[in-house]
């Protein structure tokens, strides 16, 4: 059984999530000894500034949620009830579910973000060094990546911008296209001009800096690898930049619509994206009516942000249909592990009691050639598999559907496999069906 | 036979629609990719539902309205499987083919039969392919155009892009829309003037007040005044779209003119 621990943002503050959180190079440490403490099968550990989460896969999950919590008490100086409080608990297909949900990013703080599947990716990785991983979880975890993947893919989740900065960058774009190269005006050295510049200098943007005072300008310039110009070449930039963005601290309107109008005509009506991120704006209000001219402020940003935010709460409920096949999938092939080492034994004690007798009646057929005997053989072998095929294929149907342990039990009665000789094959991983067998 | 083609072109270009209309709602490139696969391969039953007759008959495919939306919507849909193929710009899938399959859809509804017509020879031919050629260029002109007013409209109003959200940028739809102008505009010319020299042979007049003879003029006169702002002035933005429209509409106004 799948059973997965943990505490986030959503169940716990800061001061325990920062107790619980793992540095990188612990973890290959940790994970050994977190899986012999809860005397699991397979173990894996995601620590994040949000999130600390255990998955395991264990038989006794009451037991080994007790160990956990005890291993994390006793390692990070916590009392039990500080920790419980604030600890969720998933089982089965809800494990499963909300790995997928965390991996997509529909658990994150900010919905969609997409630096959580790098994670995932990451603690992926050192659990496998850490040799903590086993058959269940390492497939588990690969169909997490994929599934996440997928979800951006096909919902674009993460598409839509959700800071006042980055949403002004993604307009830029509706207007001038690739960003890479483009000479974007930035006005003013403040705090949100510092923001959108370190987006713009992201796209790849060339940045022309101007503040009143040129050392603002300067410095923020050589941050991002742009130029500043003096204040008096404001208007000159205006006509050859592609895109302007607004922050100063002037307590009245820095822009007003008759000076980019002028801007306009030499730039040969150009579109012109502005920005103003300034309070008290920079801007004329006005300038958003010449033709060409597109300005938005700071709260027509703000509006575009919490429309973004819907787009990706729609995108999350989009995704939910994706995430509920795959826990099906999952169950399906998981399930499918429950009678498959029955199915193998089923198989091996029954072509070996035949065979047994086989040996056992030779004496009475007289004396057959080589030849004789190998066709006699085959036949009692396919003899025994084709008896074997509708009760095996029973089996693993039931197997792959519902919780088949009451009719594994029955079979073993029934088929005496438990009864047969200690020279019955022992099965264990290497009977699990690969990814080809997966039912699709 | 001609006939049955025509159904099956306008059948695989609806089904490369439906499939990029997929691929855009699923954000999947390989899926685009596949509905071009199937818009071309509706273009190639286009192209010979457009070329068969001609052959039958040893004339050039072009002798009536018919004919010619056929070979326009060819020519549109080759345009834009081509330059989607490079660019990407799955929006446009879903804008440009359904275009060119109205007009399939149009050209199908007419059966006018073959009139015949005086021989006019190469002069004749290079009137009507470069008239064809043009007219498919500006229509991409002219789709790049309401793109770009599209995205002008909800940028001015702030509004959410909602569907419009991967159309191509302004600028892109900028330059491409003027990229198709130029060639256009250089066809139309081209057409003009044979038009005007098959005309003086054929019937012995240079022009007429006929619609397809008129419309065309209209058409040449708005789009010169806009590449020359544009040229020498580097005029653009909205007005210039609007511009575009209305030579498209005077370029096409001559089309259903042959009809007449």
């Amino acid at each position: 059984m799948i059973l997965l621990l943990g505490v986030s943002h959503r169940t716990a503050p800061v001061q325990l999530r920062e107790r619980l959180a793992l540095p990188e190079r612990d973890v290959p440490q940790v994970l050994p000894r977190l899986r012999g403490a809860a005397a699991a099968r397979e173990a894996w550990l995601l620590s994040t500034c949000n999130r600390v989460e255990v998955l395991l896969d264990t038989e006794e999950t009451d037991a080994a949620a007790a160990s956990l919590v005890a291993f994390f008490c006793r390692e990070r100086g916590l009392s039990p009830a500080e920790l419980e409080a604030s600890l969720y608990r998933h089982e089965g297909p809800d494990a499963v579910r909300h790995l997928l949900r965390v991996a997509s990013g529909l658990d994150s703080m900010i919905l969609g973000e997409p630096q959580i599947l790098g994670q995932v990716k990451r603690a992926h990785h050192l659990a496998r060094e850490a040799g903590t991983l086993g058959p269940v979880l390492e497939r588990l975890l690969q169909r997490c990546l994929a599934v996440a993947k997928r979800v951006r893919a096909e919902t674009g989740i993460s598409r839509h911008a959700l800071s006042v900065a980055h949403a002004a960058v993604e307009l830029a774009r509706k207007v001038v296209g690739e960003l890479a190269g483009q000479s974007v005006l930035v006005v003013g050295a403040g705090k949100m001009s510092a923001l959108t510049a370190r987006y713009l200098a992201g796209a790849g943007a060339q940045l022309v800096v101007t503040s009143r005072r040129y050392e603002k300008a300067e410095a923020l310039a050589a941050r991002f690898g742009g130029r500043a110009v003096a204040w008096n070449e404001f208007d000159r930039w205006l006509a050859r930049a592609c895109a302007v963005i607004s922050g100063t601290a002037a307590p009245g309107i820095v822009l007003d619509a008759a000076r980019v109008a002028a801007a306009m005509r030499e730039r040969h009506q150009r579109p012109l994206f502005l920005v103003d991120v300034a309070v008290p704006r920079d801007v004329d209000p006005e300038v958003h009516r010449i033709e060409n001219v597109y300005l938005y402020d700071i709260d027509d940003l703000e509006g575009v942000v919490a429309r973004n935010l819907d787009q990706r709460r729609l995108a999350a409920s989009q995704a939910l249909p994706i995430l509920e096949e795959e826990v099906a999938r999952f169950e399906h092939w998981r399930r499918s592990l429950q009678v498959t080492p029955t199915i193998v034994r089923l198989r091996e004690v029954w072509l070996e009691r035949a065979r047994a007798e086989l040996q056992r009646q030779r004496r009475r057929l007289g004396p057959l050639d080589d030849a004789q005997a190998t066709q006699l053989e085959q036949l009692v072998s396919a003899i025994v598999r084709k008896m074997l095929h509708r009760p095996t294929e029973y089996l693993r149907r039931r197997g792959e559907q519902t919780d088949a342990a009451g009719l594994v039990a029955l079979y073993r009665e029934i088929f005496e496999l438990d009864a047969a000789g200690p020279d019955a094959a022992e099965t264990g991983v290497s009977a699990l069906p690969s990814e080809k067998d997966e039912p699709r | 036979m001609d006939a049955l083609l025509l159904v099956a072109a306008v059948t695989l270009y609806a089904a490369g629609v439906g499939l990029a209309a997929r691929a855009f709602a699923r954000h999947d490139r390989r899926m685009h990719r596949a509905a071009l696969a199937v818009l071309a391969g509706g273009a190639a039953v286009n192209l010979a539902a457009w070329l068969l007759p001609g052959v039958r008959e040893a004339r050039l495919p072009l002798a009536d309205l018919r004919e010619l939306l056929t070979g326009l919507a060819w020519l549109i849909v080759s345009l834009h499987v081509g330059i989607a193929l490079r660019a990407g710009l799955e929006a446009m899938s879903l804008i440009v083919p359904p275009f060119a399959t109205v007009l399939l859809l149009g050209a199908s509804g007419l059966s006018t039969p073959v009139q015949s017509r005086p021989a006019g020879g190469p002069l004749f031919v290079a009137h009507t392919v470069t008239a064809t050629a043009g007219l498919a260029a500006l229509g991409l002109a002219f789709t790049m155009s309401v793109v770009y007013l599209l995205q002008d409209r909800v940028l001015k109003r702030k509004r959410s892009f909602g569907l419009l959200e991967r159309l191509p940028s302004l600028d892109t739809s900028d330059r491409i829309g003027f990229q198709a102008l130029a060639w256009g505009f250089g066809l139309l010319t081209a057409a003009i003037v044979t038009g005007v020299l098959w005309n003086a042979i054929a019937h012995g007049r240079l022009w007429s007040a006929r619609p397809k003879e008129s419309f065309p003029l209209l058409a040449w006169i708005v789009l010169s005044a806009l590449l020359y702002a544009r040229l020498a002035r580097g005029y653009r933005g909205r007005r210039c779209a609007y511009l575009v429209i209305v030579g498209f509409v005077f370029a096409l106004a001559s089309v259903v003119g042959i009809a007449r």
